[in-house]
């Protein structure tokens, strides 16, 4: 289920923004710090999430040092 | 409340014991961007989170950190079983043999003790979880020195484990700080 | 109780194998669900609506908790504080302790 209209949008779903308006019409302010919001896809069996350190491939980023 | 369960969230194996790597580790349990700080932090600034989502989050990942003290301190149990009083003195252990034998301590690689001040509670949520985002990283940035330092490949995969549950933590911060944000805004344009 | 129970020359050789009765391999099963369970809890608690990841939840509690009533038959209480029972005698003191 998807709330937002494209991904990675840093719109709360659900939150009502101005009155009218849309989650498109959502604007990013000044001096506030947003994360694009995740959309779970395919997810890792428990074996192979354990073994990654978590259930999203989306969220895999391993250190190469 | 909270119920103990008797097994670690993630198994831990060492390679042999290794006290000069436990001395370094040991900052992920009583280090400024260690585990005791962080379980701390979150389940102490929930009760001034203005959302139930931000009360709940704060709530499971400050459990889910008091069980990463749990894996850092058996990692230190472990590299440091059997370890002679000279062995502990050779790797920088010295110290550490003399107050506390092989029992372990909340201190930071260099013997610092924990401190209360290196958690955060503003009671400003916004402060508080762009705190949180801030704790999350470095966090990272420091399991990401110790898998440099680590000579254990068991060690490292433990470490390269805790290192990807500060990223998903920081992604869970930043959607409840997405959220949050939201949330002020309605107030005051409501 | 399978093969290994019968040839305990099995279990020596087969270590790194699955062994559905060995204490470790049993506990990892519960590791590697309850994580998932972690990390769609996590996810869920800042998009809970999301159906797909509330039925993933949901299926997973019913096979933890299936794992863990196995584990604790052979090994005794994963839990404390009246969430599990306890044979014969108390056995939640007994190792192995993380």
């Amino acid at each position: 289920m998807n709330y937002y209209p494209y991904p990675n949008i840093p719109v709360m779903p659900g939150t009502p923004l101005k009155p009218g308006s849309s989650t498109q019409d959502f604007e990013f302010q000044l001096a506030h710090a947003y994360v694009p919001w995740q959309n779970m896809g395919q997810v890792f069996s428990p074996a192979e999430a354990l073994t990654r350190g978590t259930l999203f491939p989306e969220l895999v980023m391993p250190y190469i040092g | 409340m909270w119920i103990y369960q008797k097994n670690l969230e993630y198994p831990v194996k060492v390679c042999g014991p290794n006290p000069k790597l436990a001395k370094v580790i040991i900052t992920q349990y009583g280090g400024p961007d260690g585990e005791l700080s962080a379980s701390l932090r979150y389940l102490n600034q929930r009760y001034s989170m203005p959302t139930d989502k931000a009360r709940g989050l704060l709530t499971d990942i400050g459990t889910e950190e008091m069980g990463h003290m749990e894996i850092v301190a058996t990692i230190f149990y472990k590299l440091t079983r059997g370890v002679s009083p000279q062995q502990m003195e050779a790797a920088g252990l010295g110290g550490h043999y003399a107050q506390h034998n092989h029992a372990l301590f909340w201190n930071d690689a260099n013997g610092v003790p924990w401190v209360a001040s290196y958690v955060a509670a503003t009671g400003d949520p916004i402060t508080d979880l762009t705190e949180d985002m801030d704790a999350e990283q470095k966090a990272r940035a420091t399991y990401e020195h110790l898998i440099q330092l680590s000579d254990d490949p068991l060690i490292t995969d433990v470490l390269r484990f805790l290192r990807e549950r500060e990223i998903v933590h920081f992604q869970r911060f930043g959607e409840t700080l997405n959220d949050v944000q939201g949330f002020m805004n309605s107030k005051k344009f409501f | 109780m399978d093969k290994n129970q019968e040839n305990p020359q099995a279990q020596k050789v087969t270590t790194t194998a699955y062994n559905n009765n060995n204490q470790e391999d049993m506990l990892l099963e519960i590791q590697q669900l309850q994580f998932t369970a972690i990390e769609l809890n996590l996810y869920l608690d800042t998009h809970p609506d999301d159906q797909q990841a509330l039925m993933s939840y949901n299926s997973i509690v019913p096979q933890l908790k299936q794992r863990i009533a196995s584990y604790e038959q052979l090994y005794g209480p994963l839990f404390h504080f009246g969430l599990s029972t306890s044979q014969l005698s108390w056995q939640w003191i007994n190792s192995p302790w993380p």
